[in-house]
């Protein structure tokens, strides 16, 4: 008779306590299966915002814009960018690219004035890098020669602006002057993050290069690589490239080195862990509490089988057993369970814009858990794992009942 | 061969203490079918735990087969258990979830023995106890007698050479309890294994082929039993 078998049947012993301590354990997996594929959700939706948004895989910059970035550094730009493109471009890991110019400005309009960020990009480049035209909610893309600007629906509904409004922004030239231009609003735009629909507008690059006196520089390049490459190695190859291109006073960075948004998502990441832990041992504690009453309950067993020869790790091994199958079939279930939440929220998304609402991060108002197999199975596992490691404190204790007091339990 | 000498266990139970054996000394050849009677606390159980290796005693020693079971670990006694020994409760005792077939065949499946050899020697010790037709049959579709017979093909499956039976028709009624001593008795003859069990039952001591009487710890009498010779009982050796 194997024990396996007989571990099997016990558990169908008490179907109510069995399933109920099961319960504990599939709860707790489900939740993590959720929180965990919410945090690769998020991840994912941070990546791709920080990617596309604002430092690109890997980031070309001045080494020093950095430094000063506070005093808006134009002067630290990237000289001659079109062939630092050309090069870029005929790299077989590079995508495609997005040369930009950020600066912070000041829009006057009837007597009020309105801080906005802007940004000068090639909206050719854009179509491809941004993908633009899907945040277009009004209006359509500005073209690049013209003095036409895309702007985002959190600035235009501030300004009370619509489509086919002008307006005149002033701010600082690169030589440290004062200039001013008017812009004629052809779209609207709506991102998926309140940082970027607040304060946020897109001109043509050569405008914007031509109003800030930039000639022929912007202030970053930034790079997407096709798939299977890793942005750490290509910064790391692209900054010795740099060097013997001439151009040793630009520095190309990896995203994840430049923001803190992914990190903290990726520490986030780290404490579910422990947190999972916790709650799988809380769950455990219900398996355990079963396995001791079973033990005393089948004391008389216990002696039974230890009459027959059955020694102290065999008899510790059958308790063990039930455990653990009371453990694996109560994370199976969770697992399932929370598959089956996460999957519809997956495809309609969770909306945070309440809790989002003035958040200064790359995370969208609306996300998305995403399932991923290793996660799933890694909360399967490590419930199992731990209810499973948990209960075999009580499952020792069955083998340290003397033989001839358990035959005189009753 | 179980020799037994100068055998003492004590109990405490709070501040009361328990004389359950006080110096008992007994040989018990290969083959014998005795019964050890005895009123209730006795030491009945107690000795009979003992020599199945249950239980450690305070003083005194006991050899099977020559070895010392005082000198053997815990698991040695279980290996020990597992080979040499079967037992017979006075509840039965039989695992629940388990099948009659399965219950019987469980120390075999601890021998490790091939799956072959442990179902043709479970379904011939079925065969022997009557219970064939019942084999698939759990504890709970079955009458007293019918687990008490599944026990003992439990007990002698893997051809022990004791088999330990605590009152095992007690919770029999008396044409039950009849069947399984007659069962008994005619396995000890086939298998010649040594049958030691306790009772407190007139009928069972009758049924005996030697009967050792206890009294306080100690033993009372010692003697051959009529059914030892054929019928006649033969003259006391305590």
């Amino acid at each position: 008779m194997k024990l396996r078998k007989i571990a099997w049947r016990n558990i169908r012993r008490n179907t109510r306590r069995s399933i109920l301590s099961m319960s504990a354990v599939a709860i707790a997996a489900m939740a993590f299966v959720f929180l965990f594929s919410m945090i690769e959700g998020m991840k994912q939706d941070v990546a791709y915002n920080l990617q596309t948004f604002v430092t690109g895989e890997v980031r070309i910059r001045h080494s020093e814009f950095e430094k000063y970035k506070h005093l808006n550094p134009l002067h630290l730009g990237v000289d001659n960018y079109t062939a630092l493109a050309e090069r870029l471009e005929s790299m077989e890991a590079v995508r495609t690219i997005s040369p930009r110019i950020k600066f912070p400005t000041a829009i006057y309009k009837e007597g009020s004035t309105y801080r906005a960020q802007g940004q000068g990009v090639d909206f050719e480049r854009e179509a491809e890098y941004q993908g633009l035209e899907e945040y277009v909610v009004k209006g359509r893309m500005p073209r690049n020669g013209q003095n036409e600007v895309l702007v985002a629906t959190g600035l235009a509904k501030e300004m009370n602006l619509d489509i086919g409004d002008n307006f005149t922004l002033l701010t600082q030239t690169r030589g440290r002057g004062m200039n001013a231009i008017t812009f004629k609003i052809t779209g609207l735009s709506h991102y998926q993050f309140d940082g970027l629909n607040n304060s946020f507008f897109q001109a043509p690059l050569d405008r914007v290069q031509y109003f800030l006196r930039m000639d022929n520089s912007v202030s970053e390049i930034l790079i997407k690589l096709k798939e299977n490459y890793s942005a750490e190695e290509f910064a790391a190859g692209l900054n010795s490239s740099l060097t013997d291109w001439g151009r040793p006073q630009l520095e190309a960075r990896m995203w994840k080195d430049i923001s803190q948004t992914y990190s903290f998502v990726v520490m986030a990441d780290a404490i579910y862990f422990i947190i999972a832990l916790m709650f799988f041992l809380l769950g455990s504690t219900v398996i355990i509490n079963t396995m001791m009453m079973t033990i005393f309950e089948r004391r008389k067993e216990i002696g039974t089988i230890n009459a027959m020869g059955m020694t102290g790790p065999e008899i510790v091994r059958l308790f063990f057993l039930e455990a653990f199958f009371i453990a694996a079939i109560g994370s199976f279930v969770g697992v399932l369970a929370g598959i089956g939440i996460t999957y519809p929220t997956s495809i309609y998304g969770l909306n945070f814009s309440a809790a989002m609402e003035g958040v200064d991060m790359e995370v969208s108002q609306i996300l998305r858990p995403v399932l991923n197999f290793k996660s799933t199975l890694f909360v399967f596992l490590y419930s199992t794992f731990i209810a499973s490691v948990a209960s075999f404190i009580p499952s020792r204790k069955s083998a340290k009942i003397k033989p001839v007091e358990a035959l005189r339990a009753i | 061969m179980i020799q037994i000498n100068g055998l003492k266990k004590q109990y405490r139970s709070g501040e009361t203490v328990v004389q359950a054996l006080r110096g008992v000394d007994l040989e018990i050849q290969n083959g014998e079918f005795l019964s050890i009677a005895g009123p209730s606390g006795s030491g009945k159980t107690t000795l009979l735990n003992l020599i199945g290796c249950l239980d450690i005693a305070d003083e005194g020693s006991i050899h099977i087969d020559s070895v010392d079971i005082a000198e053997k670990t815990r698991k040695e006694l279980a290996l020990l258990r597992r080979e040499k020994i079967g037992f017979v409760f006075q509840s039965f005792n039989l695992i629940p979830v388990l099948t009659a077939y399965e219950n019987a065949s469980f120390p075999l499946s601890l021998l490790g023995v091939t799956e072959k050899e442990l179902h043709e020697r479970t379904v011939k010790i079925m065969q022997e106890v009557g219970l064939e037709e019942m084999m698939h049959r759990k504890p709970a579709e079955l009458s007293g007698g019918q687990q008490q017979r599944v026990a003992i093909a439990r007990a002698l499956i893997k051809s022990p050479d004791i088999v330990l039976a605590d009152e095992p028709t007690a919770n029999l009624d008396s044409e039950t309890g009849q069947d399984i001593l007659d069962l008994m008795e005619v396995l000890n003859a086939k298998h010649n294994t040594t049958f030691i069990f306790s009772t407190h039952d007139q009928m069972v001591m009758d049924f005996a082929h030697r009967l050792v009487r206890l009294h306080d710890g100690l033993i009372h009498s010692d003697e051959l039993t009529r059914r030892a010779a054929g019928g006649t009982k033969v003259g006391s050796r305590g």
